[in-house]
Formats: structure tokens, C-alpha cells, sequence
């Protein structure tokens, strides 16, 4: 697997580029402004394209109309096969992303080349002052958690002798790691590494997000670490430097909580992927409608999977 | 060096270890539940912060079979305690839908049964290193009957065995709940009959071993999905001799116990409950135990603080309960924990009120808008009814005037006073007379218009029992907060008493803290803070009035006859909040009325009272109907504010203690 591009691209740029990949993958194309910017632009690159769906309660993907349980994820690429695909890292989620990535990856004897297209939103959309709102939740951006459910593919069991070192990607909801955290209580995750997104898409946002997991590091006092919220190769590249470090003890797994930037989540999916070993932690958020407003910069993220 | 200020941060964010044996305080209340005297399964109920895996780790044999135990009695190898928390994250990969129905259910009491027999396997490790009365025991060259070897498919002969064999095959498990269309299905175990057959091999072979028995405790039950709890449940419906199965889980998160067979668990019969929570919120064990801590943690961090009958040895073993529950020896250690964390009583902060300007000023302000409310500013001024004198009577006076009654009686009373006591049949002195009824009230009032001013009725040993009961984490943080506020990082080995305003400044960071991590409790986090934050305002807003015809409302009830009209959303907070203690549901002590007897108070945790300048003593409620409560629970921030100003308009006329605000 090797990073190929990464560039911020102008609409005429992707129009240019239409049809030029085999399949294209996307999530829910009503959520916000940059989703329903995203979607079809992401469609319009390639020839044919699904809407791609997880389901942590039955543990399937959803692409189109077929539906794949997790065990059965080889028969994805006989049913979209591809030299390249599209991947709309804008409105899909992490397990989406991992899952497709797996498939094209482990399942298919010539992996395919993989765009990954991520549109950054002008804002984030704040709390009401009413709502008297507090650093981890500042901004209201999700619904509900729907389920703690796990990916079984990214699952491997952690017991008092196989412990994991836990490295989580923090974005602006300083709750959902303090959650898995505090549930834990040092049972299974015997090192934690947090890594926030410096430099961030915007002057102010990393802020944000230190501001949210103020709390965080005061209680579990984590490891810090930084890495660019726009650099998914930052992020494969801390993953393998961690991992590497493992030492032969019981903290002898990793695991990762894709929390933080969808850059950082892709670089973590791709080490995940590559390796097959590691414990992927995620709650499942039901975004909610209009989180984001505007639509800023594209980028064009493009790996070969092969090698 | 001694950072005295670290007293109280080495367990905040430690790994508990697996022997507890010289950190756990025995609870006082420990000789009154009657624990595993039998093989009834017992349910251990606690929230977070209550102590509930330390108390549960006391039992296993880590703690009872520790290389710092001296003369261990053989009768402890009749009840050996294994500890499992499971790995919900992997469990949740055992379910049907991902399993099937039948794989999925004997797949969890395979990976129950492996976890188990890893215990049971480091049990006899940790007994054959430990100091038992009669001599060393090493059981781990015990054969074990070929017709358990046969379950442990030959691979076992002796108890030895056991650790590498469990190794391999959680390992070929762990492929297989991954992978179940591409790996073979392993052969299952069940942990209802293995573990009993082990514990009975064990004691045919060794007559020192002729009771043996295991107890499994099970962490966290309530984070398994119900068709694993079918199977717990169903080996605490069919306890043996050899096996008994405990678990523990938080209050009211787990309230059907269903066997497969669709019978179920009842209380009593099946099994016994221990509730750690209610257990400690007993005011004056809670007190003991907090103090105990207090002083513990100094002594381990190497600080002298002159307790001569406190000694850290007896903390740990029940056999010393008797001397630490004299009432000579709390009284030392409760005394000497409140010399260090002194108080201030609401006479001494009435006096602060008659010494400080700006107090002082907003009590003139309060008795100000009294006079004005019924036309007697010309008559009167404000500063001439707050007479150093009779301070307590002057701060009460305050709300008195802001009551829609004629004033003309209570001046009068006023002024008869000669003192700031009782005298005869008085009204303000006398017992359950104004002063005792809203001297609190009008304090908390008057704080409440300075925020910026440390309220000094959080301060002091018994109120920080107070906001943190029943949790003792609560109490550490408290702590934590207060030293390193008083003492910074300053290297020193001993301690003076902290500042009242050092504590009551720990007691609201502690608090907003506290209300800062509401979204963290569980995944409806988000929800419980907006609750929170919506009967605090509720309760703050109450506070605001300067009438206090009702002071120190901070809990409700839901009108019973309404009940009915709770909405589902409304019932699911309820239940979330009370099973991570954000609330607690409490039978009702005040009931005001009889139509209403079976209500229950909604208190909301004490340890978020700083927050909203709000007071932590249980004295007043609001009742609500449900369909206020489903707007405070459920609805828009617009609808709440409307439904607010609706209950509580600060200024309004006070309706004069009826109680009936609605």
C-alpha cells in the first residue's frame, strides 16, 4: 500500500475527471452542505456507484441494494469489481470505509487503485448559549450513539494478558473517548495515546478540539501526540510507528478509535486494513442533519492498495 | 520528596491491581450483610465511584491468597474467588445474528468457561506461593480425572496444564467469533460443568481440599446482551456445591433476570443483593469510611498528621471492624479528619454576611426590595434592619419582607428581638421557627447573587460527605482539589487545617467538573447533561427569589395521579439518570398531601449542588406533572424556558409556604 496524491482540487478539476474510475462508494447525501456537494461529485468520477451502508446490529454492509455480511465481504468485489474505486470519505463512515477497504484489499487477488474524495465544511454548527455549553460539547453535532456493537473483522479479544495500547483520534466531542475510557477503567486499554489534529483545517480548530478533551487528559493523563488533521499518511504513519513500539508484554495489542478528522480516520482505516490485526474502537454516531454548513476546500486523497 | 498535594492523585488514574489486600477499607457496614455465607449467588449493586470492583477484588485470590498475608487459614480454600470482566466489545460479537442462536449462547459460556479456568489456573499459582497455616500447597502437579481430561481434549493431565491449554484456546476462538463461515467451530465448554468437576477432582485428590469451591464473580453484567445474561442466570438458578456465579452491575441497569428456560431469578430465593450505594449512603458509616480514606492517603503519602488511634493496619481486615465502629475511636478519626477540613456552622457564615461588604450590601439590596415591594422605603431603611446584634434574625428578615403578607408583624417581632437567640415563644428563634427554616435558604440566596464569591456553606469534612455521598470517588476528587488549592506542589510532611475558602472554591470546581463529564456517562451522556442542566436552572431559579417562601428546593417528585402521562423518552432518561447516579430516586419523605403517598423523590446528585449555587441538603421538592416533567426531559430548550418562567417567576409574589406550586 503506498500514498500516491494528495491535493486540494477545484470543482472544474473533478468534473474534468469524470468517469475516470471504475465504482464509486458514498454515504447519505442529505446530511449537510458539503454532503450534498460531495456525493455527486464523488458519483460523477466513476462509471457506476453505490450507496454504501453498515449495519452494527447485523453486522452487514449495505451497497446498493446487495447486502454483505462481514464474513461474506469477498463476494463485494465479484459483484463491483474494479481496477479503481471511489471512496466519498465525506459522508461515509469509518467501519464503511475499513470494510470496503478490506475488501478491495485482502479479498481480490489485484487491489485496485483508491480515490478518496473529503470536502471540508466552511463551520461546524455550535450549541445554543442556553444550552450552556461546556467545552467537551460544544458543538452539536450527532444524534444519538447507536450501539458500542464492535466490527468483527477488527475485533480481536483483549484479556488481562493480551492488553491493548489504545491510540484515539480526537475531534470536537470530548465525550466519546472519556466514554470508553472511564467503561474501561484500565481493565483492557493499558496505554493511551491521544493524537489531536495540528495543524488543523482552520486557524482556531485545533483549539476546539484541545479545548473538548481538556478534561480527558486531566483525569486518564494520555500520551499526546500530533498529527496534521488533513494528513492521512501522518496518521498511518503514527499507527505503525505505535505499533512497532509494542513491546512483548501484556500491552501487546493496538487498538484505535478513529474520533478525530475523516483525513485521520482514512489513515487509520489503511493501517487497519494492512495489518488485519488491530482492535478498531467506535460508538456508531447517528450524525445529526445540518451539523456542518458551507462547503470549503476538496481534497483528493489517492493510495494504491496494492503491495 | 512528599507532594502533599498527590496524596489523592495515585489512584485517580492507576490500574487497580488484582490484590487489593492493602488498599481495601473494610467497610463499616461489612458485619451487617451477610456475604457468601452460603452458595446463594449474590448481586452486587454500585455505581461508578462507589468501590464496587475493590470490594469485589476482595474476595478474589489475588487479595485472599496475597504474599503479604501471613498465615492463611485453609478454610479460605472453600470459597476461592475468580474474577471476570468481560470484554463486552468482543462479546458483543456473540449474537445470533452473527453467531446463530444456539452457537452464539454456548459460544459465550465457552469464552466464560476459558476466562474462568485462566482464573482458576493463576488461583493455584498465587496458593501455592501463599503462607497457608498448615503448610505449602501446591496443586498445580494435581492430576486431573481422565473424564475432565476428555473436555479438555487430552491436552490436560495435570492442573499445570491448564494455562497453556487456555491460552491455545482462546486463541482458536478468537479466529473463529471472527471469522465463523471460515473457522472451525470449536469444541464448547460449558463453565456450569467444568469448574464444579475440576474444584471435585481437586478434592478427591487432597484431603486439605475436601471443601473446595470456586465463586465466580462476573463484572459488569449489565453490558452483556440478554441472551448472555440467559446463561449466566442460568447457573445462578442451578447453584452446586463446587460453583457459585456472583454478579455485579450498576443500580436499576439490569432489572429482569430471565433464565433460557424463560423461568427467572428471584430475589431472596436465587440470590441475595448487596447495594453498595445504599449501603454507604448511611450519613455517619459514609463519614467513617471517608475520613479513614482521608487519613490513609496521607499516611501513604508519607504525611504526619497526629491520629494516634488510626493505624492502617486494622483498616483491612474485618476482625478489627468492632474497635474502628467504637465510638471513641470515630470520634478521633472523624475529629481529627474535620480539624484538617473545618467548617464553617450557618451562625459563623451569618456573622461573615454582617462582616463582608459585598454580602452585606445584597443583604441591604434584598431588604431593600421588601420595602419597596410593600410601599415602606419612605418608612424605613435597610441598613438599619441589619443589626450585627441578631444576625441571623436580619438575613432571614430578608426573604420574610419579599412575602406577600403584612410585614407589620414580623418587624414588630424584629424588633422585640434583644438577641440572636431563642427567647420564649418568638417567632424567628424558636425551634422550627423562621430561622430554622430559612436561615439556609436566604444564605444560599445570597451567594447565589456573587458568583464570583467562594459560597462557603460547601465547605467542611461533613458537606464534602455530604456532595459526594455515596461515592467515594466524589470524595477523593474533592480532596484531590481542596490540597492542591491550599497547598500547590509544596514539599512537605505534614498538614494544617486548608482555608473554609480553599474548600469551598475545590467543592465548585469539583462540581463543574463533574457536570462537564455528564456526556461521558454511558450513550444517551449528551441527554442526562441537558437534564442536569435543566433542573439545576430549574432549582437555581428557585433560589433566585428573594421571597424563599419554599427555600432549598433541589429534588421533585412526578404527581403520582399523573403518572400515566410520562412520555417513554421521559422514562428512559429517568432510568439512564438513575442508573449512573445523576439521580437518585428516593422514597418521598414530605408528602404534603394524601392523594400522593406512593410518590418517590427524584434527587438530583448532590455533587452538582456548586454548580448551580444550589443547596445539598434535602429539605423541599417541587412536584411536578408528568407533562412538565417530559418538557424538562425531552423537549426544545424554547419549550423549557417557557415551562420555567411558567413555574418560576423569580419576582412573583411567593405564595406563602403552601407548597402547592402548581
Amino acid at each position: 500500500m503506498r500514498f500516491i496524491r494528495q491535493d486540494a482540487v477545484e470543482a472544474v478539476a473533478l468534473a474534468s475527471a469524470k468517469g475516470t474510475f471504475d465504482v464509486a462508494f458514498f454515504g447519505c447525501e442529505d446530511l449537510d452542505d458539503r454532503s450534498k456537494f460531495s456525493v455527486p461529485q464523488s458519483r460523477n468520477l466513476a462509471r457506476r456507484s453505490a450507496l454504501v451502508q453498515y449495519d452494527p446490529l447485523r453486522f452487514e454492509l449495505k451497497v446498493g441494494d446487495d447486502v454483505f455480511r462481514e464474513d461474506q465481504l469477498e463476494d463485494l468485489p465479484s459483484k463491483y469489481p474494479a481496477a479503481s474505486i471511489v471512496i466519498d470519505a465525506t459522508t461515509m463512515e469509518f467501519p464503511e470505509i475499513a470494510l470496503i477497504l478490506r475488501a478491495y484489499r485482502r479479498m481480490v487477488p489485484k487491489p485496485p487503485r483508491c480515490l478518496f474524495i473529503y470536502t471540508e465544511p466552511k463551520e461546524y454548527v455550535r450549541r445554543s448559549p442556553e444550552q450552556e455549553p461546556t467545552p467537551g460539547s460544544a458543538f452539536d453535532l450527532t444524534l444519538t450513539f447507536r450501539a458500542k456493537n464492535a466490527i468483527p473483522t477488527f475485533t480481536p479479544m483483549l484479556t488481562g494478558t493480551n492488553k491493548a495500547h489504545l491510540v484515539a483520534f480526537l475531534g470536537f466531542e470530548g465525550a466519546r473517548l472519556s466514554r470508553v475510557l472511564s467503561d474501561d477503567d484500565s481493565t483492557f486499554y493499558a496505554e493511551v495515546t491521544v493524537v489531536f489534529g495540528i495543524p488543523p483545517f482552520q486557524a482556531s480548530w485545533d483549539m476546539h478540539a484541545l479545548m473538548a478533551n481538556t478534561r480527558l487528559i486531566e483525569q486518564h493523563r494520555p500520551s499526546v501526540r500530533y498529527s496534521g488533521a488533513n494528513n492521512p499518511r501522518g496518521a498511518y504513519l503514527l499507527l505503525k510507528e505505535v505499533h512497532g513500539g509494542l513491546r512483548a508484554s501484556t500491552c501487546n495489542r493496538l487498538a484505535v478509535a478513529p474520533f478525530g478528522t475523516k483525513p485521520a480516520a482514512i489513515g487509520a482505516a489503511l493501517y487497519c486494513v494492512e495489518t488485519d490485526v488491530i482492535r478498531i474502537v467506535y460508538d456508531h454516531p447517528e450524525r445529526k442533519a445540518g451539523r456542518t454548513r458551507g462547503v470549503h476546500r476538496t481534497h483528493w486523497i489517492e493510495v494504491e492498495l496494492a503491495g | 520528596m512528599t507532594i502533599l498535594a498527590e496524596a489523592f492523585l495515585k489512584n485517580r488514574a492507576e490500574q487497580l491491581p488484582t490484590d487489593v489486600s492493602d488498599q481495601f477499607i473494610v467497610p463499616p457496614f461489612f458485619g451487617r450483610i451477610s456475604i457468601f455465607a452460603d452458595t446463594k449467588s449474590v448481586r452486587i449493586l454500585g455505581g461508578r465511584g462507589c468501590g464496587k470492583t475493590m470490594f469485589i477484588r476482595h474476595f478474589c485470590h489475588s487479595t485472599t491468597f496475597s504474599p503479604s498475608r501471613k498465615q492463611i487459614d485453609d478454610g479460605t480454600l472453600s470459597s476461592v474467588g475468580l474474577y471476570l470482566r468481560p470484554d463486552t466489545g468482543f462479546c458483543s460479537l456473540m449474537t445470533s445474528s452473527w453467531l446463530g442462536v444456539e452457537e452464539s449462547k454456548m459460544a459465550f459460556s465457552h469464552y466464560v468457561t476459558l476466562q474462568l479456568l485462566a482464573e482458576a489456573h493463576q488461583a493455584f499459582v498465587n496458593i501455592a506461593a501463599a503462607d497457608l497455616a498448615a503448610g505449602p500447597l501446591n496443586l498445580l502437579n494435581q492430576p486431573i480425572s481422565p473424564a475432565l481430561s476428555v473436555q479438555f481434549s487430552n491436552e490436560v493431565k495435570e492442573v499445570g496444564d491448564l494455562g497453556a491449554f487456555v491460552e491455545m484456546r482462546l486463541s482458536e476462538f478468537e479466529l473463529w467469533v471472527r471469522n465463523p463461515k471460515r473457522c472451525e467451530q470449536p469444541m464448547f465448554l460449558s463453565f456450569a460443568s467444568v469448574l464444579p468437576r475440576l474444584a471435585e477432582d481437586l478434592a478427591k485428590g487432597l484431603t486439605r481440599l475436601k471443601d473446595l469451591s470456586f465463586r465466580a464473580f462476573i463484572d459488569e453484567f449489565e453490558n452483556l446482551a440478554e441472551a448472555q445474561r440467559m446463561v449466566v442466570c442460568d447457573a445462578i438458578k442451578h447453584p452446586g456445591l463446587r460453583l457459585a456465579v456472583h454478579i455485579a452491575h450498576k443500580r436499576d441497569a439490569v432489572t429482569d433476570f430471565k433464565t433460557s428456560s424463560d423461568e427467572r431469578i428471584v430475589e431472596l430465593h436465587d440470590l441475595r443483593k448487596i447495594d453498595l450505594e445504599e449501603q454507604l449512603s448511611h450519613e455517619k458509616e459514609f463519614e467513617l469510611l471517608a475520613a479513614e480514606l482521608f487519613l490513609l492517603r496521607l499516611h501513604l503519602q508519607g504525611v504526619r498528621f497526629g491520629c494516634t488511634v488510626f493505624d492502617p493496619q486494622r483498616l483491612h481486615d474485618p476482625a478489627h471492624l468492632s474497635y474502628r465502629l467504637s465510638a471513641e475511636y470515630r470520634s478521633a478519626v472523624v475529629g481529627r479528619v474535620r480539624e484538617i477540613l473545618p467548617r464553617l456552622t450557618s451562625i459563623d457564615i451569618t456573622q461573615q454576611v454582617m462582616n463582608d461588604a459585598p454580602l452585606r450590601r445584597r443583604l441591604a439590596e434584598m431588604i431593600d426590595k421588601g420595602l419597596a415591594r410593600h410601599q415602606l422605603k419612605d418608612k424605613f431603611k435597610a441598613v438599619d434592619l441589619i443589626d450585627r446584634a441578631k444576625p441571623r434574625a436580619s438575613v432571614v428578615l430578608g426573604a420574610l419582607l419579599n412575602r406577600s403578607g403584612n410585614p407589620a408583624a414580623v418587624l414588630a417581632a424584629f424588633w422585640a428581638l434583644t438577641g440572636d437567640k431563642a427567647s420564649g415563644d418568638e417567632p424567628f428563634y424558636k425551634s422550627g421557627g423562621w430561622v430554622d427554616n430559612n436561615l439556609y435558604g436566604c444564605l444560599f440566596h445570597l451567594y447565589a447573587g456573587l458568583p464570583q464569591r467562594e459560597n462557603l456553606l460547601y465547605a467542611g469534612f461533613e458537606r464534602f460527605c455530604q456532595l459526594a455521598r455515596p461515592s467515594l470517588r466524589y470524595f477523593q476528587e474533592l480532596c484531590h482539589v481542596t490540597l492542591l488549592l491550599a497547598f500547590q506542589r509544596a514539599d512537605r510532611d505534614d498538614i494544617e487545617p486548608v482555608s473554609h475558602e480553599h474548600q469551598a472554591q475545590a467543592a465548585r470546581h469539583v462540581s463543574d467538573a463533574m457536570f462537564e463529564d455528564v456526556p461521558q456517562l454511558g450513550l444517551h451522556g449528551e441527554k442526562l447533561r441537558e437534564m442536569v442542566r435543566r433542573l439545576g436552572a430549574l432549582f437555581e431559579a428557585f433560589n433566585r427569589r428573594a421571597g424563599q417562601s419554599e427555600p432549598e428546593i433541589n429534588h421533585f417528585s412526578i404527581d403520582e395521579s399523573d403518572k400515566a402521562g410520562l412520555s417513554e423518552a421521559a422514562q428512559q432518561i429517568l432510568k439512564e439518570a438513575r442508573t449512573w447516579s445523576v439521580l437518585y430516586e428516593e422514597p418521598d419523605t414530605k408528602n404534603k398531601s394524601d392523594y400522593d403517598i406512593a410518590q418517590s423523590d427524584w434527587v438530583l446528585n448532590r455533587i452538582y449542588a456548586p454548580h448551580f449555587g444550589i443547596s445539598y441538603r434535602k429539605r423541599r421538592k417541587v412536584t411536578l406533572k408528568a407533562g412538565q416533567v417530559n418538557t424538562i426531559l425531552c423537549q426544545s430548550s424554547l419549550l423549557f424556558e417557557a415551562l420555567l418562567k411558567d413555574i418560576v417567576e423569580p419576582d412573583q409574589p411567593a405564595q406563602g409556604g403552601t407548597g402547592q406550586l402548581f
